[in-house]
Parts: structure tokens; sequence; C-alpha cells
């Protein structure tokens, strides 16, 4: 009688210590689980944010490298990054043939340093004493960019290269 | 008395699982935690829109004639400050120079605070080991985007711009 109760108590505990073994276990392996997959999940959304901004700044840097607002070998040596502002002025006026041709709304090339602050815009007579060219319009979203903004200036006697700190913004949809 | 030392028995096996789940758990998490951090510092360590501001400034026109007929861009300046010349059209120290541009260059571009996102940001030029220029403004944060330029002669410009 004491045996066989001793052989069932013995049986339930064994069975209860595989229960408890085996909810812990299914626990530990679906927290470890969910804690993978939100780290792998942030992981993605991080990469994703990444891409989204080297495609938007690819984009834009297509544009400033593009024949029309490159530098080329205008400055000395070919230059990334760079746009002419002397070539600018002039697209200014010719604008209205160029509407459409990058497939964007709007494009604006503005001086951040030296010059820069208020946005005094540029046109045939203000020129280079002045901060930024806008083609088209400025509505939309804008996805910008870091260029050196490049002129040959009068100083003197002599026309000298001068490069300053810009950015080009770029204008999508609106 | 038997009952007994089976359920002791039963306690020390659950107690020793407990603690393998516990030691595993952790290693786990210190191993994710190195994983997080080590791909973190690799993204934002490649920043293109900062690759782009470093090939901008380069190219800035300081204010600075050494050695050549026009003004000298910004990867000139540092050479002339690295070989610590003075600039012949007004007699200022190269460094100081590439000093003044570089502090104006940033402080235009990336705005601290005023509605931004921008915390605060550095530069660092250095040349084999040794800073030429190193100039930092506002808060370091755990988040950052950054780049690194290598130059001729070794030269490395590191920027990090915190948010």
């Amino acid at each position: 009688m004491v045996v066989n109760y001793l052989k069932d108590s013995l049986g339930q505990i064994k069975i209860q210590q595989m229960i408890f073994m085996l909810i812990a276990v299914t626990f530990f392996i679906i927290f470890t689980g969910l804690f993978i997959g939100i780290i792998v999940m942030s992981d993605i959304k991080k990469s994703s944010e990444i891409i989204n901004e080297k495609e938007a700044i690819l984009l834009v840097s297509k544009l400033s490298d593009s024949p029309e607002f490159s530098c080329g070998n205008a400055f000395g040596t070919t230059r990334m990054n760079c746009i002419d502002f002397d070539k600018l002025i002039i697209l200014k006026d010719m604008a209205d043939k160029y509407k459409g041709f990058w497939g964007v709304a709007g494009i604006k090339v503005k001086k951040i340093f030296p010059q820069g602050g208020e946005g005094i815009e540029c046109d045939n007579v203000n020129y280079p004493n002045c901060t930024e060219i806008t083609l088209f319009s400025t509505s939309g979203t804008g996805l910008s960019n870091f260029v050196s903004i490049c002129g040959k200036i009068r100083e003197g006697e002599e026309i000298v290269d001068i490069c300053e700190m810009g950015k080009i913004v770029v204008y999508y949809g609106g | 008395m038997g009952v007994k030392v089976l359920r002791k028995t039963g306690q020390e096996e659950m107690v020793g699982f407990g603690i393998i789940a516990v030691i595993i758990t952790l290693i786990m998490f210190f191993l994710l935690v190195f994983y997080i951090t080590k791909r973190s510092e690799e993204s934002l360590d490649n920043s293109y829109e900062i690759e782009s501001f470093i090939q901008a400034m380069l190219q800035y026109t300081t204010d600075c004639k050494s050695g050549y007929l026009s003004k000298m861009p910004i990867e000139r300046t540092i050479e002339a400050c690295r070989n610590e010349l003075r600039c012949e059209n007004n007699g200022r120290n190269a460094c100081d120079v590439l000093n003044d541009s570089l502090i104006g260059i940033l402080d235009n571009s990336f705005l601290i605070g005023e509605g931004g996102y921008v915390r605060g940001y550095e530069i660092t030029i250095k040349q084999e080991n040794e800073n030429i220029l190193y100039y930092k403004k506002g808060n370091q944060t755990q988040v950052y985007k950054g780049a690194t330029q290598i130059l001729p002669n070794n030269k490395e410009i590191i920027v990090r711009v915190y948010y």
C-alpha cells in the first residue's frame, strides 16, 4: 500500500517536473525568438534607411554631375560634387527650354559659406553678388546634398577661380 | 522519507536548469549587443551625405596664396599648414586660415539646434596618427553620421555629425 502510494507520488512528481521543464523551455525559446526577431527587424529598418539616404543623395549627385551643372575641367582638374555657377546663370535664362528635361519639379543651388545667410536670388544684374539660383519651382519634396559652387571672379587685373561651399536642392512632385 | 529525497533531487534539477537558462540568455544577450554595436558603427561611418560634404569642403577656396598663382583650396591649405607655411597674400599662418575656413564651413553647413536635428560635430585632420587639426562643437551623442576621406601622403579627414 505504502509502496504503491510512493510509486504514484514519484510518477506525479516526475510528470510535474517534466511539464514545468517543457513550459520553461517553451517560454525560453519564444522569448529568445522574439528578442532576436526584434533585433533583426530593427536592423532591416536601419539598412533600408541607409539605402534610401544613399539613393536620394545619388540622385541629387547625378544631377549635379550632369554636363549642364558640373565644373568639368574648367577649374583645373575634374571635380566631383562641383557646380559651375557661371553655367547656371546662363541656364537660368534658358530654363523654359529645359523644363521636364531632368524629370524634377525644381532645382535650387545655394551658397552657404562664406556668403549665404538670407537668400539673394541671382539675376543678370546682381551676379555674382548673390547667393542662390532657382530653376523652375521650389514646391514638392526637396532632397539636398553638399556641393562646391565654383566660378571665375575678377580680382583686380586677374580672373581667379573661386569655389564656395553650397547645397543643391532637388524638388520632386509638387 | 523517500519522497522527500526525490523532491529534493527534482528541485535541484530545476535550479540547475534555471542557472543554465540564465547563463545562455546572458551569453546570447552580450553576443547580440556586440553584433548590434558593430553593425551600427559600420553603417553610420559611411554616410554619403558626409562624404559629399568632405568632397565639397576640400574644393573650397581659402584666402591664402602660397607658392601658387591663385588662392589655394582647403586640400592644399592642409598641406601648407602641415609644412608650417605662411600665406603670401596676407602674411597669415596657413593653419589659422585653415582653421577659420573649416569653422566657417562647418558652422554654416550643420546648424546646431535652431529647429534642426544636429546636436554637434567634430572634424579631425591627421597625417600618420599626428593631428594637423581637430575641431569639435556641441554635444557628442550615440547617433551620428560620419565619413573618412583619405588624401595623398597618408592624410586623413574624419568628420562626424551627431544627431
